[in-house]
């Protein structure tokens, strides 16, 4: 299972390489077409969908040096032949299809905990968590399935339209969320004590520090903008519990304070990441590169 | 005399008719399925001599004859193919980059590549019947 990860990984950033061999208006015409492909669906076999998009970048390399363009070896209509390759792809595992939905519950948990470990007197509210889940998973289904019905469609008759459109689902969302943790009833709430939870943020820092550090350089560079933010997350947190600065957090100045650093924390991640990412942007290794 | 023009005829307008059927069938993209289901055929019978991937396979159909056959119509009907168990595919590492993935005949796919030829032979003779019933002439002129 690990072998076969490694490979999908693999393939795409040989996908990645690969694909600044075509010239811009084959470049074009496969990435629509990757793009496309790729977001069919969450539970498409990973595997199948890399092999088949190598599959397809090779012949469209082979046809460029034969002075063939991609529209013309591949035909006109590739939306028709997208459809059908996808017909034909296999589903995921079921093991895979556990992975993933896993990864969502706990990425729209760990919102939803971190917001109750930063902030005075709440405690974790298992509804609030599995509604969460739920929503995420539908927004993630609304993304790609937008994602991939825009991709060959006609544009919109003004742009104006579609970001208004865009604002507005957006803005539907996160009031769903906020929804959600408003009116969420009591019924299955812990209360996590404060010393338990010291240790347990405790414990999350030097996790996450630790997992940091065990990554690649190149792969490091990524994460690097969380650190601060998780960094003073965690002392506010901490802070919020200890007997000794307990009182004087829940006091006016102390929020003040907690919500500055917490901007100051923002800040920081965009600008390290901002330059983090300068590097691989300019390789064009980004996920919607246009330009090699 | 009139025997003679009208074999003529017969022959010309025969071959123009499986002409316009060729050219339809690869140029087509809204095939019927009867037309898919010669392509299938014919991709199996290419695949037959020898293993391809997915370039190799255009070339070659482009050379037999299939002039306007675009990859976009290949390719799924590839994975069509080796779904239902007629093709096996293998990666091959090649020359030029990445492993390329080549398709071969299954004992299956041989089986069904013979029933088209079967169901192929049928059809032609059923509409050359046609045709000869018609004395070969599919206007109104006649001498």
């Amino acid at each position: 299972m690990k072998k076969k990860n490694d490979e999908v990984k693999e393939m795409i950033e040989q996908n990645n390489r690969l694909r600044c061999e075509l010239n811009e208006e084959n470049k074009a015409y496969y990435e629509q077409l990757l793009l496309y492909i790729r977001t069919a669906g969450i539970f498409y076999d990973d595997y199948e969908v890399e092999t088949l998009l190598m599959q397809i970048l090779q012949d469209l390399r082979s046809a460029q040096n034969e002075g063939q363009s991609a529209a013309v070896f591949f035909g006109k209509s590739p939306q028709k032949a997208a459809n059908e390759m996808i017909g034909n792809l296999g589903k995921a595992s079921k093991i895979e299809i556990l992975k993933l939905s896993g990864l969502i519950f706990a990425i729209s948990s760990f919102f939803e905990l971190l917001n109750v470990f930063t902030s005075p007197g709440k405690g974790i509210n298992f509804i609030v968590l599995i509604l969460n889940g739920l929503l995420s998973y539908l927004v993630v289904i609304l993304i790609f399935s937008v994602l991939h019905r825009t991709i060959y469609a006609k544009i919109f008759k003004r742009k104006a339209v579609s970001y208004l459109l865009l604002w507005l689902v957006c803005c539907a969302v996160l009031g769903l969320f906020v929804l959600i943790t408003v009116f969420s009833p009591d019924w299955l709430t812990v209360y996590v004590p404060d010393t338990a939870a010291i240790t347990i943020i405790s414990i999350f820092l030097i996790a996450v520090i630790v997992m940091l550090f065990r990554r690649k350089k190149e792969e490091r560079k990524t994460w690097w903008g969380f650190i601060p933010w998780i960094c003073i997350m965690g002392i506010i947190g901490i802070s919020l519990r200890l007997p000794v600065t307990k009182e004087w957090m829940a006091a006016s100045q102390g929020k003040i304070i907690a919500a500055v650093s917490i901007g100051v924390g923002w800040i920081l991640f965009w600008i390290i990441s901002y330059f983090s990412m300068r590097e691989k942007r300019r390789k064009g290794q980004t996920f919607f590169s246009n330009k090699p | 005399m009139l025997y003679i023009i009208g074999k003529y005829r017969y022959n010309n307008i025969y071959t123009s008719m499986l002409y316009k059927l060729a050219k339809d069938l690869v140029s087509n993209v809204k095939a019927t399925q009867l037309l898919k289901g010669v392509l299938e055929g014919c991709v199996l019978l290419v695949v037959l001599e020898d293993e391809v991937y997915g370039y190799e396979l255009v070339q070659k159909l482009k050379t037999y004859g299939f002039t306007e056959i675009v990859a976009g119509t290949v390719y799924p009907l590839l994975q069509k193919l080796e779904k239902q168990g007629y093709l096996n595919s293998m990666m091959r590492h090649s020359p030029d980059g990445p492993d390329r993935k080549y398709y071969r005949i299954t004992p299956q796919g041989r089986i069904h590549c013979a029933e088209f030829i079967d169901q192929w032979a049928r059809l032609t003779t059923n509409v050359d019947h046609l045709i000869t019933r018609n004395g070969g002439y599919i206007d109104e002129e006649k001498e």
